[in-house]
């Protein structure tokens, strides 16, 4: 029996516009495509969907079931609704499994900096998963990063010092920087003496305009 | 989310002032202190133009009188990285103040799987 994720799809017929009716009742709109086939549309149940692509992410193989007949396939694309998060479309990418295939698989930072404990540093991550070229069996679900390389301030962690699995070519240039650790935003000596001056200001020995006026408007008459 | 953890994203379009976006900074800078690192993801590059007061109409447009950044719903604004989330959520509470429009905290997350990752 095959470990892949399970996923299960119907052929979908409505296109355009219309799929805002399917998202309504629950059936999120899909694609299927990849080298040498015509695209497929689809339409997968919410729920399972979601959790497929919580198990999955973009690194996990996902077998599709469409119509009794099981596809491979990689998470390619994920549109959500930029204000609730809801799912709005997802592409699905055919793969062959003695093919290679270019993806991006996600970094995992472990470990500890021994410099971060001495001061307020701050890490900084550039890269949050790298493009990987590899045949769809040696895919990793994630690339561990080891955070303890990091010893002083003006070290980096680069693409060149990941370590991935046998089989498996890493894309990004080797010089892209991944993580490093950065002096926290400091506040300058004016900015500090201004807000202190701010804080020291006390609100009922303010003045108020209007009432100098009306004692002006007394003494007048 | 491009840098870091923690995010303020806007729920309306608005031109944000220079004045706007610096209230902001200084709002974060002053609550987390010594921690944390600030991205300002945006720029006030457009400059908008005013007449002076009581000037009659015409003469010509009047000169540059504040730069705007213009921001359009989604846009994340400001990203937090470095401090606990309690903090984060409290600084940019604080900065959502400095602007005219509806803002709204969000968290990193993986754009498959939609999970957090802060």
């Amino acid at each position: 029996m095959s470990k892949n994720i399970q996923l299960e799809a119907s052929k979908r017929e409505v296109v355009g516009k219309e799929v805002k009716h399917l998202r309504r009742s629950g059936m999120i709109p899909a694609v299927l495509y990849g080298p040498d086939r015509e695209p497929l549309f689809l339409q997968v149940e919410e729920r399972a969907l979601a959790v497929a692509l919580a198990a999955a992410g973009g690194s996990q193989i996902i077998d599709l079931n469409i119509a009794g007949k099981a596809h491979t396939a990689l998470v390619r694309s994920v549109q959500r609704d930029y204000m609730r998060g809801n799912l709005l479309h997802v592409d699905f990418y055919a793969v062959s499994m003695d093919r290679v295939i270019r993806t991006e698989v996600p970094l995992e930072f472990t470990g500890e900096a021994p410099i971060s404990a001495e001061g307020d540093l701050v890490l900084v991550t550039g890269l949050n998963s790298v493009e990987v070229e590899c045949l769809p069996g040696d895919l990793p679900a994630h690339i561990q990063v080891d955070l303890s390389a990091l010893d002083s301030l003006d070290t980096a962690i680069t693409v060149a010092d990941l370590v991935v699995p046998a089989g498996v070519t890493i894309l990004t240039p080797a010089d892209d920087m991944v993580a490093t650790l950065s002096l926290p935003e400091r506040v300058s000596a004016e900015e500090e003496e201004a807000e202190e001056a701010l804080e020291e200001v006390d609100a009922d020995a303010v003045e108020v305009v209007r009432r100098r006026r009306e004692e002006e408007e007394e003494g007048e008459d | 989310m491009q840098f870091g953890d923690f995010g303020l994203q806007a729920l309306e379009p608005a031109w944000i002032t220079s004045r706007q976006i610096e209230a902001c900074r200084r709002a974060i800078v002053r609550h987390v202190r010594r921690r944390g690192k600030i991205w300002i993801r945006i720029f006030p590059d457009k400059p908008v133009t005013a007449k002076p007061a009581e000037t009659r109409m015409g003469k010509g447009k009047g000169s540059v009188d504040h730069w705007v950044a213009v921001v359009k719903p989604g846009r994340v604004m400001i990203e937090l990285a470095g401090v606990p989330e309690d903090v984060a959520r409290e600084a940019l509470r604080l900065a959502g103040h400095k602007l005219p429009i509806q803002t709204k905290f969000i968290k990193r997350v993986d754009p498959i799987s939609g999970e957090e990752v802060a």
